[in-house]
């Protein structure tokens, strides 16, 4: 089984480890594929960034960025300058329009912790739909509930429970990731099945989430950013 | 005969369905068994509550620790295999170490556990021995 983690955090963005050393423990921990998703700090930051992730050859190691926008108007502006540069584009989630826009957004692959201090999980009807129609992926952040304790935490799992039952019943696909800003922040995926089991998902579904979609969101962005896929349904063999 | 008057043992079917969960600990720097212990109990207790750790039916099986390779094992009831495997992971420090707790495997027996884990010898050849 393929394992990927699509989200951890070199020392390019405020992480603590190179990415060579992330590849070199993800690869230990038993993952085929890890994506560097930094936060977006400019284009020459991102093209280092590349560069960087090129070099790695024993593990397939994806460039990506995290969006972190005060406003929709910024997000989309920020979408537009990266979106054909990277393997994997991430929004973190937590204000509703935010959430709301990029579940309406079929550029976005991740919506990372709708949930993100927030009272409530974040989600609701009309953006599940429109997150499954679009093909975005919700995402569940272990960091944020490794590095929370007692009542945080008890809330964060309590949203993230809710908005695994909602993703279920929308069929929105769900993907878990380290969010890691150092090697210490990984985990094995499969206590990452683990987890999402725990929370009430199906083995099936948890087992989904750190293996075939992320590996979907992956393979497509690889064909649009080759040029073999035209567009949705539409393929150059 | 000062022997230790114990109860009788139970017959199979009458007794719970256990697991044995072998693990690695992967840290930054060297740690005592007994912060290792208060660790792995701190995060079953603050993720299942005392109500959940009993359930779970825990016993951190102390003579299988290998201090060499940083092995253990630890018994869980077969129902909560999955919440044990989470509490786990969720360990993000051991006293001021940073590590990680990586579920090596899980079996129905220490015995198995042991042969597959701790050993190099692959439980088919033990079978052929016997």
């Amino acid at each position: 089984m393929k394992f990927y983690d699509l989200f951890v955090q070199s020392n390019l963005s405020g992480g603590e480890n190179s990415i060579e050393q992330l590849a070199e423990f993800a690869q230990k921990l038993g993952y085929v594929g890890i994506a560097v998703c930094d936060n977006y700090q400019g284009l020459e930051k991102l093209s280092e960034l590349k560069e960087n992730v090129s070099k790695i050859k024993d593990i397939e190691v994806y460039s990506g960025v995290n969006i972190i926008a005060k406003d929709v108007n910024e997000m989309k502006e920020i979408i537009n300058k990266v979106r054909e540069k990277v393997d994997v584009l991430i929004v973190s989630g937590g204000d509703y329009s935010i959430n709301r826009s990029a579940c309406d957004d079929s550029r976005v692959d991740i919506l990372m912790h709708p949930e993100l201090e927030r009272p409530d999980s974040g989600l609701d009807e009309p953006s599940l739909e429109a997150a499954t129609q679009n093909n975005v992926a919700i995402g569940i952040s272990f960091r944020e509930i490794l590095f929370n304790f007692r009542k945080p935490r008890a809330y964060i799992l309590n949203h993230t429970a809710k908005n695994l039952m909602l993703c279920n019943h929308f069929r929105t696909p769900i993907v878990i990731c380290s969010c890691a800003q150092s090697i210490w922040g990984m985990r094995s995926p499969r206590e990452f099945v683990a987890l999402l089991n725990s929370l009430g998902l199906d083995i099936g579904k948890a087992f989904a989430s750190a293996t075939s979609i992320p590996q979907t969101i992956v393979e497509q962005n690889k064909k649009t950013l080759e040029g073999t896929k035209i567009s949705e349904g539409v393929e150059e063999i | 005969m000062n022997e230790e008057k114990k109860p009788k043992p139970l017959p199979p079917s009458l007794r719970g369905r256990r697991r044995y969960i072998a693990y690695q600990v992967l840290s930054e720097d060297k740690f005592i068994l007994q912060d290792l212990i208060n660790s792995i109990w701190h995060s079953l207790l603050n993720l299942l509550g005392e109500l959940g750790a009993s359930q779970a039916d825990i016993w951190i099986v102390k003579d299988t620790w290998d201090e060499k390779k940083q092995i253990g094992i630890i018994r869980c009831s077969h129902d909560n295999v999955e919440q044990v495997r989470t509490s786990l992971a969720l360990i993000e420090r051991i006293g001021d170490v940073r590590v990680i707790v990586k579920v090596l495997g899980i079996s129905g027996s220490i015995k198995a556990t042991k042969m597959k884990f701790f050993t190099e010898t692959k439980l088919t050849e033990f079978t052929q021995t016997l």
